[in-house]
């Protein structure tokens, strides 16, 4: 063992451990002894004002609620919120209104639509779908066919080899 | 020896009781608020900022108290929220920047007139005064970590199990940071004395 108590030594002493070593080295050691009461001392009495200010601290908060109440908004926060609630409700006026009217002049610009233009494009339609109509029938014609349109070369040349063999 | 063990509905039976003491708070605040008050003042050397974080503290224990599983004491259970807040507020900016000018900061004069004069002479009483000073200032130049456990330790006089719990440390490093803070007052009281 060293000659004096080394540092954690004397810190367990101050925790509340025993060692027996320790307390016979403090028995036969003023120094350590003295150190470790002087240690004891200014933390016990820390601790002894620490206590009491507190307590004094506390009786001076005696006239105030010391529960806690649950978190509620400050005057500002009040004002800031409605703040931002008229103005978004002064937005979305705004927007409905703006809305409101370009839909009322969309169907006025419908309805200003000459009937010429509504005949003319309705004639387009009828016309295209006559096309449409003619270009099905030459298919189906096509379809009706014996021998398909690309196979009649291969017709043409079955023809000739059977009148060959006839001959022959 | 054979190890005690405790029956399960006697653990769940004293879970209950400690849940149903959480739902009376004007209880709770009376029976703790000295205990987390002192500890949170002396953590954060601000008697308003202590004050706040006091309430604070008992506002979130009521409302996280179905959280709370009866694996430790009441007590502990908020000096471990009391522990977290007392770092938050020590992390944010805002406590680094007012420190030093708070005008509500504990002074170490102000605590040592509160030492009870048992000192038979004139002498020893101014001492005292000066070993409390002495405390104070060597707490106030230490990390938040050891200042909160050197609070729980010396002046709350909580067990080191129970500083552990309420810090989420592991027993060494409490003890390592017990190690360092007294090292901090020791050379500071023999510098002085």
């Amino acid at each position: 063992m060293s000659a004096h108590l080394t540092h954690e030594e004397l810190t367990d002493k101050l925790l509340g451990g025993s060692s027996l070593t320790v307390n016979a080295h403090l028995l036969s050691c003023p120094e350590c002894a003295h150190e470790l009461e002087q240690m004891k001392n200014s933390i016990a009495g820390f601790r002894g004002a620490a206590h009491a200010w507190s307590e004094n601290a506390l009786a001076a908060d005696r006239g105030v609620s010391v529960v806690p109440k649950l978190p509620q908004r400050s005057w500002t926060a009040n004002w800031v919120l409605v703040a931002a609630s008229l103005m978004l409700l002064a937005a979305a006026l705004t927007f409905y209104l703006h809305d409101y009217q370009a839909r009322n002049q969309t169907s006025s610009v419908q309805l200003a639509t000459p009937l010429t233009k509504i005949d003319a494009a309705q004639s387009q339609i009828e016309s295209q779908i006559e096309k449409d109509n003619e270009l099905l029938s030459q298919v189906d014609s096509e379809l009706a066919e014996a021998v398909p349109a690309p196979m009649q070369p291969l017709g043409v040349l079955e023809s000739s080899t059977s009148s060959t063999a006839t001959t022959k | 020896m054979t190890p005690t063990t405790i029956p399960v509905d006697l653990v769940a039976l004293s879970g209950e009781r400690l849940i149903s003491e959480l739902e009376d708070i004007d209880a709770l605040v009376r029976l703790h608020r000295p205990k987390v008050f002192r500890f949170v003042a002396f953590s954060v050397s601000d008697r308003d900022a202590a004050e706040s974080i006091t309430q604070d503290c008992f506002l979130k224990a009521h409302l996280t108290r179905h959280q709370f599983r009866g694996d430790c004491s009441i007590s502990t259970w908020l000096m471990r929220i009391a522990f977290n807040l007392v770092r938050d507020h020590t992390k944010s900016q805002k406590f680094r920047f007012w420190k030093n000018a708070a005008a509500t900061a504990i002074d170490a004069n102000d605590v040592s007139q509160h030492l009870a004069s048992r000192a038979a002479s004139a002498e020893e009483q101014l001492i005292a005064k000066e070993q409390v000073e002495t405390v104070h200032r060597a707490l106030q130049e230490l990390s938040g970590k050891q200042r909160s456990i050197f609070v729980m330790r010396f002046v709350e006089e909580m067990e080191l199990s129970d500083i552990a719990a309420a810090t989420g440390m592991s027993l060494p490093t409490v003890k390592t940071h017990l190690y360092r803070a007294v090292g901090a007052i020791r050379t500071r009281l023999g510098a002085t004395l």
